[in-house]
């Protein structure tokens, strides 16, 4: 396997998306399948061939960019990362395969593959620059797919998500040039490079207001609760895949933006700034769960679960003990599974019934046997139910965050109880009570199954046996301490 | 005169020659033959022999200056390409519009190479007396002949400003030469007032030429009624002369006192153009409300006075520009006979239509909003940091929010290419001339997006 150690694997990853769109608006869609099929076999040997596992990266990749503005083109693969690359190619195989019999055009295939690579750049980036057009270019095309494939408001929709994360970002880039700049004065050398900005010293007069910057750009991404306004519509409107993805993966780049880029640049703020973390978090799964509970419409409710589900992963963060730590960073993995598996069967469901809404649902059970135990397994994993994989996660958070702030803790398991509330309100109505809808409908077919057979498999991994995948994140979460720790205690 | 001297002056000789001469080639060849001398201008520009001439007493000969008159040459190259269309459909008089499109060539090089202000005066009247007879050269055209007549009152004013301003500043520092008359203009010397009035009056006529708010008025008209290609080398061409100037020979920031007004006019740009931008439905017009936010960010590249932020004014020209050109070239090849398809609502279905011209269009309009990874993106990144670097973060800020707020009118018409309408085309497909200039266009745009650091090269050698 030595070959594959000196393989530039990593911009490999990153470009085959690239290729994958231009073959598919040059062939047709049927090439989106082959680089998506390509994709995931580049990213399951990325890890073979490693070096040895004591160093922080399992591959790093150096280029020159624009000597100009010392930025390069380098890309660092760790345990966390890798994670979440196979979280987007197991995604975006899941959204091509869902839109595969619904939408005909090369170019929603294209663009789908365009946002892929951006995400891909997001969580592999180890230079400021890159990681900001990265971060630019995994939300472009999927604004754009909602804008030409989305619902009824599709164009508001689209405007709206466009407006909040493109202040977010600007913000972002604000913060980037202020701490490029201060970097270069204070040692005459002007580069973009993480690792070299981390040491700048930042007036304490300058460092909340570029730590804020950078904190409303990664909390709108999740979204966060004061700041979750583009949510509804945009999950609404969009075509499922493109919801799979903004809740899946796009969600987790904003989190790993706050503990990647934002807590290594400004540790000692970020100390400062755990109390009001945590209680945005508990705002979050409050509200989020509280929201969920009310709606009818079935995207805008798993929508609002996964706001939920991202405050606990917010509250691990803000707890930001060893056991906190990992269990929200695993739990990134399994959200976004979880999830993307929840919007699918939705999407199933609204190709049967062609309807979303709960008052219209029900009796599914009876009908369609198959597709009500997915519903059922997808909704108890929502719930926490031990021995499948959000539960891993949400125990972990709670124990962590019951040793630093016992009532966070307890705060947070009230969260678990509203969850049970919403998922089972959600089931009664889908599978339960009175028939409605066609009198007639089809079970699963294979295709369908085909989908889901993969992300029931990683559920039940995940919630039965996570210990290979702590392993993995045991280095990054080490890395995470030891930024927290050197600057100051907890809170 | 020496020989040296002639040598020197070479690019521009030919330039001007060359408007003369094309009026008696028959009107089939008349364009071409208006490229070939733009772009003989433009190589004569880089030989090597040519390197070692000396600077004439009004225009120089350096690196810059010849740097300019290439992009010139090529935008006015451009020009004729985007033209031919024109010229078979509508009769243009193909001989003249190329000795137009040379002559004010020559004007915005001796404008960006002027070193006195006799030349600045000079460069700018021969490149706004061209633009009058070519903003209404469409005779069929009322709306033309409308916008010529707006280019023209603003225009004599503009010019009477620039003399008496000119007059002023000679009057103040006795010298006609660029250089000396900035230096001289230091607190505490005699008539020293004179002098900042008289810069004063030469910044209103620069802001008139470059359409910085409050002198815009004129913009959305002209760039309406003008025929297209003509529109694209006014909003490409003749501001980047103007700027060109501001860059290297006129560092206007040294000034002191002019600095806050500097300040408010990138402002007042960046506010009034992004809040116009908002509201329009014709393509054209909302370009030109956007050249005047664009125009805004390029003052800040003028504000930050020295090296990095000239560098960084000239980076973004170069993808202003190449967008500019670009997308009125697109509104030039999708132009039939029923004229220019100006609104959005003519441009819906052109995705279903011509998709290639339809996706080029779309990339021209997010790179003007600067989404990366194209041109627009890395153009504003520089020239922010640039600006920041000097200290101005305000103003930085305020280009943010409206780069932000850009995004909204710039995809509104994106947004309707790509939806399904009824109108039927009458514009045939792309031609020869068009194909290489917008795909030329696509191509520095996407480079300079991804990796600019050949052309950051490229310009950190020639900006002084």
């Amino acid at each position: 396997m030595n070959g594959l150690s000196n393989m530039p694997l990593l911009s490999v990853l990153l470009l085959l998306p690239l290729a994958g769109a231009l073959a598919c608006l040059a062939w047709g869609r049927r090439a989106a399948v082959v680089a998506v099929m390509l994709e995931a076999v580049v990213a399951l040997v990325l890890q073979s061939g490693s070096a040895t596992p004591a160093l922080r990266w399992i591959r790093f990749e150096d280029w020159a960019w624009i000597e100009r503005f010392g930025a390069r083109i380098s890309l660092g693969l760790d345990g966390l990362s890798l994670l979440l690359v196979w979280l987007t190619v197991i995604l975006l195989a899941v959204a091509v395969g869902l839109s595969w019999p619904r939408y005909r055009q090369p170019g929603f295939y294209a663009l789908l593959l365009t946002s892929c690579s951006g995400i891909l750049g997001v969580f592999l980036a180890q230079d400021l620059l890159l990681f900001y057009l990265c971060w630019e270019i995994m939300l472009l095309p999927l604004i754009l797919c909602i804008a030409l494939w989305g619902g009824a408001r599709r164009v508001e929709a689209a405007f709206k998500l466009l407006l909040f994360t493109l202040a977010g970002s600007l913000l972002m880039l604000l913060a980037f040039l202020g701490l490029f700049l201060l970097h270069g004065r204070q040692t005459g050398d002007y580069s973009f490079a993480l690792q070299a900005l981390g040491t700048t010293v930042i007036p304490p007069e300058l460092a909340p207001w570029m730590f804020g910057c950078l904190a409303v750009a990664f909390l709108v991404k999740v979204p966060a609760v004061p700041l979750h306004g583009w949510l509804p519509d945009a999950y609404q409107e969009a075509p499922t895949a493109v919801t799979l993805l903004l809740s899946g993966v796009l969600a987790k780049a904003g989190i790993f933006g706050l503990v990647r880029v934002a807590l290594p640049l400004f540790p000692a703020t970020w100390n400062s700034f755990l109390p009001v973390l945590g209680v945005v978090a508990l705002v979050s799964i409050g509200y989020g769960g509280w929201l969920a509970y009310v709606q009818t419409d079935l995207k805008r409710l798993v929508g609002y679960i996964s706001v939920a589900h991202l405050g606990f992963i917010l509250l691990g963060l803000a707890a930001s003990n060893a056991m906190a730590l990992q269990g929200a960073l695993l739990q990134l993995f399994n959200h976004g599974i979880a999830t993307a598996a929840l919007f699918v069967v939705v999407a199933l469901v609204e190709r049967r019934t062609a309807s979303r809404q709960l008052p219209q649902l029900g009796g599914l059970w009876s009908r369609t046997p198959q597709l009500g135990a997915m519903v059922l397994f997808f909704s108890l994993t929502a719930l926490g139910l031990p021995g499948l994989n959000i539960f891993i996660g949400e125990i972990l958070i709670l124990l962590g965050a019951f040793r630093v702030q016992p009532w966070w803790g307890a705060a947070g398991m009230l969260g678990v109880l509203l969850a049970a509330c919403y998922t089972l309100r959600m089931v009664q109505g889908i599978l339960w009570g009175v028939p409605r809808g066609p009198e007639k409908m089809a079970d699963m077919n294979r295709g369908e199954a085909l989908i889901l057979a993969p992300l029931t498999v990683l559920v039940l991994w995940f919630g039965l046996y996570p210990m290979p995948f702590l392993t993995l994140l045991r280095g990054p979460v080490e890395q995470l301490l030891t930024h927290i720790v050197t600057t100051g205690g907890l809170p | 005169m020496t020989g040296d001297m002639l040598l020197a002056l070479l690019p521009l000789l030919v330039l001007f020659i060359g408007s003369v001469s094309v009026l008696f080639v028959p009107e089939r060849q008349a364009l071409v033959y208006g490229v070939v001398c733009a772009l003989l201008a433009a190589v004569l520009a880089w030989w090597p022999w040519l390197s070692v001439a000396s600077d004439t007493p009004l225009v120089s000969s350096g690196f810059f200056a010849r740097g300019c008159l290439t992009l010139w040459a090529l935008l006015g190259a451009a020009t004729c390409l985007l033209s031919e269309r024109y010229r078979a459909s509508r009769q243009f008089a193909a001989p003249e519009f190329a000795a137009l499109v040379l002559f004010c060539v020559f004007g915005m090089s001796v404008l960006s190479a002027s070193t006195s202000l006799v030349s600045l005066f000079l460069g700018l009247e021969a490149m706004t007396l061209a633009f009058y007879v070519l903003i209404a050269f469409d005779r069929g055209n009322t709306t033309g002949a409308e916008a010529g007549l707006k280019y023209l009152l603003p225009g004599f004013l503009a010019s009477a400003l620039l003399a008496f301003g000119i007059a002023l500043v000679y009057a103040a520092t006795g010298t006609f030469v660029l250089s000396d008359t900035v230096a001289l203009t230091v607190a505490g010397a005699s008539m020293h007032t004179i002098a900042l009035l008289g810069w004063t009056l030469i910044l209103a006529a620069i802001a008139f030429k470059a359409s910085l708010a409050p002198f815009h008025l004129w913009t959305p008209d002209v760039y309406q009624g003008a025929p297209a290609p003509v529109a694209g080398l006014l909003a490409s061409g003749s501001k980047g002369a103007v700027f060109a100037l501001l860059l290297a020979s006129v560092p206007l920031a040294l000034i002191a006192p002019l600095r806050p007004l500097l300040a408010v006019l990138a402002a007042l740009s960046m506010i009034v153009g992004t809040f116009a931008a908002l509201p329009q439905t014709n393509l054209k017009r909302m370009l030109a409300y956007s050249s005047v936010v664009h125009m805004g960010y390029m003052v800040l590249a003028v504000l930050t006075g020295h090296q990095v932020g000239f560098e960084a004014g000239m980076f973004y020209l170069v993808s202003y520009g190449a967008a500019t050109v670009a997308a009125f070239g697109l509104v030039a090849s999708l132009s039939g006979p029923s004229g220019e398809p100006q609104n959005y609502a003519a441009l819906e279905g052109l995705a279903a239509r011509s998709p290639w011209r339809a996706a080029l269009l779309t990339m021209l309009l997010l790179s003007l909003a600067g989404f990366p990874p194209l041109a627009g993106f890395m153009g504003k990144f520089v020239l922010f940091s640039a600006a920041l670097d000097a200290g101005y973060v305000w103003l930085v800020v305020l280009a943010l929010f409206s780069s932000l707020v850009s995004c909204y009118y710039y995809l509104r018409p994106v947004m309707r290419l790509f939806r399904s309408g009824q109108t039927a085309a009458d514009h045939g497909p792309a031609n020869g001339g068009e194909r290489l200039v917008l795909g030329l266009c696509g191509i520095i745009l996407v480079i300079a997006g991804i990796y600019p650091g050949p052309i950051l090269r490229m310009i950190a050698a020639i900006v002084p």
